[in-house]
């Protein structure tokens, strides 16, 4: 039997309200991303690109159509299931690094794994840490890191729970060229190894292009879904 | 949640708290002084009430006491003889004592005393062991009060009458007296078998008659019982331990009472504080939250990190504030010990204790779930959009339920430390009004500030723009303060209209001596001796005194068994010290009625005029017949006349006046008063007068009211004390939201430095916002005070009311000052950020 698609969206549509009217930011998505692909989703601003990857990650939940990641329905599940879910199969990479501020690198790596209550934590978040080249920043706080350090705390971080599918909202989108091309070196460089399926939000046709696969977003609409050769 | 997870939030709560202790710790802070007033009052409660319980007889002396207003008849004498046991006696009486050593006289409270009293406890003098109660000998045991004064010792003499006695000791304590006991009057014991030759007591004179009885056959409170009727009969009032018990725990449990009001609001203040400042808190943790989401955390778990952080403050802050409530109990006792009857001693009261702490804790667990609510709704998808979800202000159910949950615990609480419930309530209602206007001016003067008001200086708009930027705190710092200044000066300014009250005999003509117990074959010539220093009675009315025997022609034996009567029995047996006279007294205004004011004496009823709140506890209005009893004699009287008496003036004051023509013939004694220019001329005159007429005594008022003010002193220092935590708590408060925005203005002060502002100029920015913040809770919180102590003054305390301009101007700088000051300390080294370190940081 044939494995489910990672992600499977049909008929996606996402309305705002606004004022007295619904702002429909995403309409009639339809998408099925296979395990192990990376995808790339392209679009000037304002095109639904972020909406797009939070109804994905099932951090907010569509005004119609379905959401199905590695065969669940997301919107069978609850908030708290969805997080569960999120736990356990889905990692973050985001523009900001959004790392906790009270907690250390280490600490910050970790708390996915401790979130799931698993013992002996450390080793494997030293470890991840140890491969983004942050062994000797383990016990500096987010303050204490550049922007590109930062970013590659949250690299480790995503990678920790091993998940199947990574989430990466313009994961250079913060950072000078040189520290961009290190995240990406790393980015692909993990995703290769652990075999996880990539979604990417991206300005940028360069990064855009390391992809599988580019989806283009328009007001709302995929205009257009070219798989690399 | 699993065990693991609730590892992990607690693991979490601990790790966010590393960087942020020294807020944490403010935070806490903000119950910790409620905490403390709590506890402090409480233990001091069960400090008084062990004290209580382990001299309770001691408080009598004895196991029952008889009191009666004149000498003890036949029916008296066959009672006394039911009661058996040990029996002794005392006479107590006002007099004037004279001091030969030094030609000084001073109004005292002579207490001729036979038998083996006290049964109980010790009758403690220096030198100790005098037996003044079995002394044959002319000697007496006197008050220290008067030792001092009059640098008198033992073996000095002292004259009572026509009698001269020898000082045997320096009285230290009566079983069941404060050391206060004697401030108005200086207790002097003497032996009652001395009392008859110094010729102080006559017919109709003042005097109290005591009989104190122990080792009875029967309990004291079922003997009473069985004898009421004949004690009811004979005028006689019986007290026993239970009794003088109840009467010392009453007053003594309301003040406490008042003080943990008190102490309470501090306890309130602090829940809003720890709210306001776990809502800054949380509002820079919500990002967390979203990315503790976006990692798989439940909406529990991510939220559970700061439960636990809110839990920790508040037990922390209640922990804390119970070990300062202890330091504090042991100040109360000091405070109080010399107004109350029994020695105190301190111990640490742990169920006070616990209860301080629960109260503390839940008040601040409570107070901090109203900014955790909102955490539960925090969307993961924050972490990608910053701005998701701000802005939206729907009305949250859980919120809502929360807040009557935490209203009617207020309240519940409020009216468990009142004697009626809708004390509490009332009190509470006042606060949440305070609470409404304070929010209410403070949203006024945001909008004017931002509306209208442009003032040239830079500095000052920026001042004023801070006031009513997004996100500031002025309305919680303005009701913080604000209810903060609206207790203490209200507790002021009744101080101080009281004393006010009391004062006025100095600022005026108002009568400033008193003579009472003049006869009224001593009256001319006790005028003559005022007349020899150009002095005479203001005012002189005659004493008659009477005992009313029915109302509306109903026996008053009946009245107070009639089940529909609701006559307090205090009005139904009291003396009655009625005068006679022609027109109503000063400081007397007929309220209802004509004022008669000679009748020919020869027909009943006898219009007589009744002051209008007695005639409204004795239930009767005019056109109502009333008969007195004049000493053996039956009146019948109507009430023609009703009068509004200000029993705050000096002047001799009456329930009942008769007219001209009725009460001549009956025995009586007269009262005077009368202005003396000086303290010199007091003295002279209070020595002229014992020298002529030893039985008169001569009362100096201002001494009284000094005696009364170190009372009273005592007490409301006790109070203020008290409020004082509510202010502290209102810095606390004021701290932590300076403390919360601190990064916000240390961005600010960084722009105005990059663009050329100095040091100076960012510290003045800062201390004209703080004072401007003070300026409006200071007035609003003196306005409301002044609003609240007219009131209470009008309605409760029955004293006019006076603004004491200069005294208002000073609490709102103070106020204002607190304010700057605190302001200033906490933003500490924010004008002084380098610019570059703090772009470089964010």
């Amino acid at each position: 039997m044939q494995p489910p698609p990672a992600i499977h969206l049909e008929g996606l549509t996402r309305r705002y309200p606004s004022g007295d009217h619904q702002l429909t930011v995403l309409s009639e998505v339809n998408l099925s991303v296979p395990a192990g692909q990376r995808i790339a989703i392209v679009g000037p601003s304002g095109s639904g690109k972020t909406t797009l990857l939070g109804l994905c990650a099932g951090l907010d939940t569509a005004s119609e159509g379905s959401v199905q990641l590695l065969g669940t329905a997301l919107e069978s599940l609850n908030e708290d299931g969805r997080a569960a879910f999120r736990g356990a199969h889905v990692g973050f990479v985001f523009q900001n690094f959004q790392l906790i501020p009270s907690l250390t690198a280490l600490e910050n790596v970790a708390a996915p794994l401790e979130l799931r209550g698993e013992p002996n934590v450390r080793p494997a978040a030293e470890e991840l840490l140890e491969k983004v080249g942050l062994a000797q920043r383990t016990d500096h706080y987010p303050i204490q890191l550049s922007g590109g350090e930062q970013q590659r705390v949250a690299l480790a971080r995503a990678f920790i729970n091993r998940p199947k599918i990574l989430f990466a909202d313009e994961p250079t989108g913060n950072l000078d060229g040189r520290n961009g091309e290190h995240i990406i070196d790393l980015l692909f460089g993990m995703n290769l190894a652990q075999g996880t399926t990539l979604v990417l939000v991206t300005h940028d046709p360069e990064l855009a292009k390391l992809c599988d696969r580019i989806i283009t977003l328009q007001d709302g609409k995929i205009v257009s879904d070219s798989l690399k050769a | 949640m699993s065990i693991a997870q609730w590892k992990f939030a607690a693991y979490t709560a601990w790790r966010e708290a590393r960087r942020q202790r020294k807020r944490l710790v403010l935070c806490a802070l903000s119950i910790a002084f409620g905490v403390a007033a709590l506890v402090a009052v409480d233990s001091f409660s069960a400090n008084l009430e062990s004290g209580l319980d382990e001299e309770a007889k001691a408080l009598l002396g004895a196991d029952l006491q008889i009191t009666a207003r004149s000498a003890f008849g036949s029916e008296a004498e066959a009672i006394f003889k039911q009661v058996g046991g040990d029996q002794s006696r005392e006479i107590r009486f006002a007099s004037m004592a004279y001091f030969p050593g030094s030609d000084g006289s001073r109004l005292v409270q002579v207490r001729a005393l036979g038998g083996a009293f006290p049964y109980y406890g010790e009758f403690e003098t220096a030198p100790a062991g005098v037996d003044i109660a079995q002394s044959e000998a002319p000697i007496v045991v006197m008050d220290p009060l008067i030792m001092r004064q009059f640098e008198l010792e033992v073996g000095d003499i002292v004259r009572l009458g026509s009698i001269d006695f020898t000082i045997a000791a320096e009285l230290i304590r009566v079983p069941g007296e404060a050391a206060f006991a004697g401030i108005f009057a200086p207790r002097l014991y003497i032996p009652l078998a001395q009392l008859e030759s110094t010729g102080l007591i006559e017919v109709s004179s003042i005097a109290l008659y005591r009989l104190y009885a122990a080792n009875l056959e029967l309990p004291a409170d079922t003997l009473i019982e069985s004898i009421q009727s004949p004690l009811d009969a004979a005028y006689l009032k019986a007290k026993t331990v239970k009794d003088r018990k109840g009467s010392i725990r009453r007053p003594l449990e309301r003040l406490s009472n008042f003080l943990g009001l008190v102490g309470f609001v501090a306890l309130l203040l602090g829940g809003v504080g720890i709210a306001g400042a776990v809502h800054a808190y949380l509002m820079q943790k919500r990002d967390t939250v979203a990315i503790l989401r976006c990692l798989g955390s439940s909406s529990a778990q991510a939220s559970g990190i700061f439960w636990i952080q809110v839990a920790t403050i508040a037990l922390l802050g209640a922990l804390a504030g119970a070990a300062g409530g202890v330091f504090c109990q042991a100040a109360l006792p000091r405070l109080l010990a010399p107004v109350l009857p029994f020695d105190l001693d301190f111990f640490v009261s742990w169920p006070s204790i616990g209860v301080g702490i629960l109260y503390g804790a839940s008040t601040a667990f409570l107070a901090g779930i109203f900014p955790l609510l909102p955490l539960r709704k925090v969307s993961p998808l924050r972490a990608l959009r910053s701005d998701f979800d701000m802005g939206t202000k729907q009305a949250d159910p859980a919120v809502r339920m929360l807040s009557v949950f935490a209203l009617l615990a207020i309240t519940a609480f409020a009216a468990s430390r009142t004697d009626v419930w809708w004390h509490g309530a009332v009190f509470i209602g006042v606060l949440v009004l305070v609470v409404a206007i304070l929010s209410g001016v403070a949203a006024l003067v945001k909008r004017i500030l931002r509306s209208g008001f442009q003032p040239r200086s830079f500095l000052l708009r920026q001042a004023s723009a801070n006031l009513h930027r997004p996100q500031n705190r002025t309305l919680y710092l303005t009701t913080s303060l604000g209810v903060g200044t609206f207790l203490i000066y209200t507790l002021t300014l009744i101080q101080t209209g009281l004393l006010q009250q009391t004062e006025l005999a100095n600022e005026s003509d108002t009568p400033n001596l008193l003579f009472f117990d003049v006869q009224p074959d001593q009256l001319e010539g006790v005028q003559a001796i005022l007349a020899e220093r150009d002095l005479a009675f203001t005012t002189a009315s005659p004493v008659v005194t009477m005992r009313l025997s029915a109302i509306k022609g109903q026996s008053v034996a009946s009245v107070k068994q009639d089940p529909e009567l609701d006559i307090k029995h205090w009005v139904l047996n009291r003396e009655w010290r009625s005068t006679y006279r022609s027109a109503p007294g000063k400081g007397e205004l007929v309220s209802g009625g004509d004022y008669i004011g000679d009748w020919t004496g020869k027909s009943e009823p006898v219009p007589i005029s009744l002051e209008d709140d007695l005639a409204r506890h004795l239930g009767v209005v005019i056109g109502d017949r009333l008969t007195y009893d004049v000493q053996g004699m039956p009146i019948e009287v109507e009430v023609s006349s009703l009068r509004t008496v200000d029993w705050t003036q000096m002047w001799p004051n009456f329930f009942a006046t008769f007219p001209i023509g009725v009460l001549e013939p009956a025995p009586q004694w007269w009262i005077g008063v009368t202005r003396s220019p000086d303290i010199e001329t007091t003295a002279a005159l209070q020595s002229a007068i014992f020298h002529a007429y030893p039985n008169v005594s001569a009362v100096d008022l201002n001494a009284v009211i000094e005696a009364l003010q170190n009372v009273f002193g005592r007490i409301s220092f006790a109070v203020r004390f008290m409020g004082l935590f509510t202010m502290a708590t209102g810095i606390i408060i004021l701290a932590n939201a300076v403390t919360a925005s601190r990064h916000q203005r240390v961005r600010e002060s960084v722009l105005l430095r990059t663009m050329g502002a100095s040091g100076r100029q960012i510290r003045l920015v800062l201390a004209a916002e703080y004072a401007l913040i003070g300026l409006i809770s200071g007035v609003v919180g003196v306005g409301l005070a002044l609003a609240a102590a007219a009131s209470l003054g009008s309605w409760v305390f029955k004293v006019d009311f006076y603004v004491p301009w200069l005294q208002i101007a000073g609490a709102i700088g103070a106020v204002v000052s607190l304010s700057v000051i605190t302001g200033l300390l906490c933003s500490r080294g924010i004008a002084s950020q380098s610019p570059l370190a703090i772009l470089r940081g964010d």
